[in-house]
């Protein structure tokens, strides 16, 4: 069977980059644009850990260190994480399914602008009276308000996430569409790839809640500019309701994609068919539905929402979470096993998500909580979640489809190089704050006791493994761009669709399919040859 | 065992089965991506395996899960239910309002406030061994009232008082600070607690 496509001509140069409604362009420089970000806002956790190397103030101001770790935060959740997964799921979600072109074009690129704007306008709050925000990323209300928090940076961050989640909101929707409705003929849902499905349950997620943070923005830039709107009784605790019914789910909206790059990178680097798939995407739609149902669980210690009840949704995350491992390492037994850079990745993110998720199983406990959360632990458990699961997701996905996007392979001295400074950073910086955070160090302090000065030293160092581990890929990323590798349509012997055509695909994606009969058919092809 | 509170208590007996759990999972998984990764690396000759599920064993295990689950949840709640718990006939209470960036301590009945902010951080003293029922308010923003030897925190709100009791079992100075992001002074908003046996409190609040 042949799709016979037009070939539509592609402007050239910056416009043709820029305005383009080519669902690989967009997801690029998507991707370019989280990666700045990332950068932006890993410059400023550098910061701060050098203000926290030592007790007392040395570096920055108070003012300015909030002002940072505000930043930071924004700028990983905003900015790097939740439009880095949507961007993979623009670039790779057609292309899996055997689509020509994403479902409504014109309004993904608006979403990619949208996005951007959004950042600049946050990161523009640096060169205002005052500064930039300072209030945290989730702007806990009255500190939020014109009284508690003066100076337009406040505001300017208010309109950046109001714009970048607009924009994350719209590919969602597109998304959406064209996992619904642009299948290729045979791609029954039931053919559809891990990562696809994780993309659909992550676009149902954000659909859902995007629009509630939307709202509260709106709200809360009212109450800074008229007031009456979170002053009143229960007002400060309405806030936090409505906060975390979009912060919670999009935590998963910045882990699902993650997931399923692993589950398809894994199945290749195994050369295996994906083992449990049913079970794999049932657990994806019970992860969804409880994650939209565990929101307060960052409001235990308030004395004031329904503890029990978000423990217990809380903690039956463990079912799910248990069956993705499943499904994973059931993929890896029983297969022939190449350790790749993607599947080192692949393996970090396995281990690494694991002190995360067991982590959040203990301050899913409000006993436990009471004690931990907003300290070092705290900070600990969702850095292990975010930097090793979703990061080590992120580059295990790079690492095994930056040849299909660029037609080049990456050097792989330099990835393992990559991988191990990734492991020793994150762990010499994040493991010492679990043992911070039940000493009783509180999460964005400026400065500490004496006696906790050794494990924040580390930590600092870690950091900067980190940031020379970051460096390396951009250099492996360069260079291998420079220097080419071609990679072939299907280098690594991948099992789904997008391995089929040429690297990089055309501008509609397909000469030509090949039979759809299950979630691999390029495995199906393979083994009709042997 | 001595512990210097019964949350500290309450915390521990908790914490210590959800911390074989995290051992023993952190252990299984661990120990099977290592098998599996060195039992079924590439070698001439290996052909990977044909099957694609083993739904017997995969809702076994989803049972053992539901079991976990069930486990921690109760041992949970039934902690959660003392931890929460304020009595009516508490003799000692304490009014607690945190502010930008200090803290104000009133001993109804006595007359005695105590305050400090983040350059002279208060003392709050206590009476070792019996229940203090605490009222916490905030003049401002949200803060939180953190002791972390006693493993517990409480948030304080601007728009309504929450109640929570405390015992502290061991004589003993002890670090409090505020745990909820509260602006520029957060990172001093620090007090100290001082708990001393009933004759020597009396002591210090006739004192003041």
């Amino acid at each position: 069977m042949t799709t016979v496509a037009l070939e539509r001509p592609r402007p050239a140069g910056l416009i043709g980059w820029l305005a383009s409604t080519d669902h690989k362009r967009i997801g690029l420089l998507q991707i370019g644009a989280s990666i700045g970000f990332f950068v932006a806002s890993g410059i400023a956790a550098l910061l701060m850990r050098s203000e926290l190397a030592e007790p007392g103030m040395q570096v920055v101001s108070r003012q300015s260190y909030n002002e940072l770790f505000t930043i930071h935060g924004s700028g990983m959740v905003y900015l790097t994480v939740t439009p880095l997964a949507l961007a993979v799921g623009i670039y790779l979600v057609p292309l899996q399914i055997g689509a020509a072109e994403i479902a409504w074009p014109r309004l993904t690129l608006l979403g990619l602008w949208l996005f951007v704007a959004g950042g600049v306008v946050m990161y523009l709050g640096f060169a205002v009276d005052h500064g930039a925000a300072k209030a945290g990323w989730f702007a806990t209300y009255p500190l939020s308000s014109a009284a508690n928090t003066t100076g337009k940076g406040e505001d300017m961050w208010i309109c950046g996430v109001f714009l970048s989640v607009l924009g994350n909101t719209i590919q969602s929707g597109t998304l959406l569409a064209t996992i619904l409705r642009k299948r290729a003929p045979g791609m029954t849902m039931a053919r559809v790839s891990a990562f696809t499905w994780s993309m659909l349950v992550t676009v149902l997620l954000a659909v859902t809640s995007f629009p509630v943070l939307l709202g509260t923005m709106a709200a809360l830039e009212w109450d800074r500019l008229h007031g009456g709107v979170f002053g009143g009784h229960y007002g400060p605790v309405a806030y936090q309701l409505l906060f975390w019914f979009y912060g919670h789910p999009v935590v998963y909206v910045m882990f699902f994609p993650f997931v399923g790059m692993v589950a398809e990178a894994v199945s290749a680097f195994s050369a295996r068919r994906f083992f449990g798939y049913k079970g794999f995407t049932l657990s994806m739609l019970l992860f969804a539905a409880l994650s939209m149902s565990v929101w307060a669980h960052h409001m235990f210690a308030t004395g004031r929402v329904n503890n029990e009840y978000f423990s217990l949704t809380s903690t039956m995350l463990i079912v799910p979470a248990g069956l993705e491992y499943f499904a994973i390492i059931g993929t890896m037994i029983g297969g022939a096993i190449v350790f790749s850079t993607a599947m080192l990745f692949s393996i970090g993110f396995l281990l690494l998500f694991l002190v995360g998720g067991l982590t959040g199983i203990i301050v899913a406990s409000p006993p436990l909580d009471y004690h931990l959360t907003d300290s070092y632990f705290y900070v600990s458990h969702f850095h292990y979640t975010l930097f090793g699961g979703s990061l080590f997701g992120f580059f295990a996905g790079v690492y095994y489809w930056f040849p299909k996007v660029t037609g080049a392979l990456l050097r792989e001295s330099l990835g393992k190089l990559h991988f191990v400074l990734m492991v020793i950073g994150a762990n010499l910086t994040f493991f010492p704050m679990l043992i911070l955070g039940f000493e009783g160090m509180p999460r964005r302090v400026a400065t500490y006791p004496s006696r906790f000065t050794t494990l924040n030293a580390l930590e600092t160092g870690g950091g900067f493994v980190i940031a020379l581990g970051v460096l390396v890929f951009l250099v492996n990323v360069w260079w291998s761009l420079r220097h080419r590798r071609p990679a072939g349509n299907d280098p690594f012997g991948g099992p789904t669709l997008e391995w089929w055509t040429t690297s990089p695909p055309p501008r509609l994606n397909y000469e030509s399919l090949p039979p759809i009969r299950s979630y691999a058919p390029l495995f199906d092809l393979r083994e009709e040859r042997r | 065992m001595a512990f210097a509170s019964d949350t500290r208590a309450e915390f521990t007996s908790l914490f210590s089965l959800y911390e074989w759990v995290m051992i023993g999972t952190t252990v299984v998984v661990f120990g099977t991506v290592l098998f599996a990764a060195i039992r079924y690396r590439r070698r001439p000759g290996r052909r990977p395996s044909g099957k694609s599920e083993a739904n017997m064993a995969e809702l076994v295990y989803a049972l053992i899960l539901v079991g976990v689950v069930a486990l921690l949840v109760t041992r949970t709640f039934t902690t959660e239910n003392r931890v929460d718990a304020v009595a009516s006939n508490v003799k000692q209470h304490v009014e607690v309002t945190a502010f930008k960036w200090g803290w104000r301590f009133a001993y109804p009945g006595s007359g005695v406030t105590v305050v400090g902010d983040n350059r002279r951080p208060p003392t709050l003293h206590l009476p070792v061994g019996e229940p203090v029922v605490f009222a916490e308010r905030s003049q401002d923003v949200v803060h939180s009232f953190w002791v972390p030897a006693l493993r517990f925190k409480r948030d304080a709100w601007p728009d309504d008082t929450v109640e929570f009791e405390l015992t502290v079992d061991r004589p003993g100075v002890y670090a409090g600070r505020c745990a909820e992001f509260c602006g520029l002074h957060h990172s001093d908003m620090n007090f100290v607690v001082v708990a001393e046996p009933r004759d020597r409190f009396e002591r210090w609040l006739r004192a003041q």
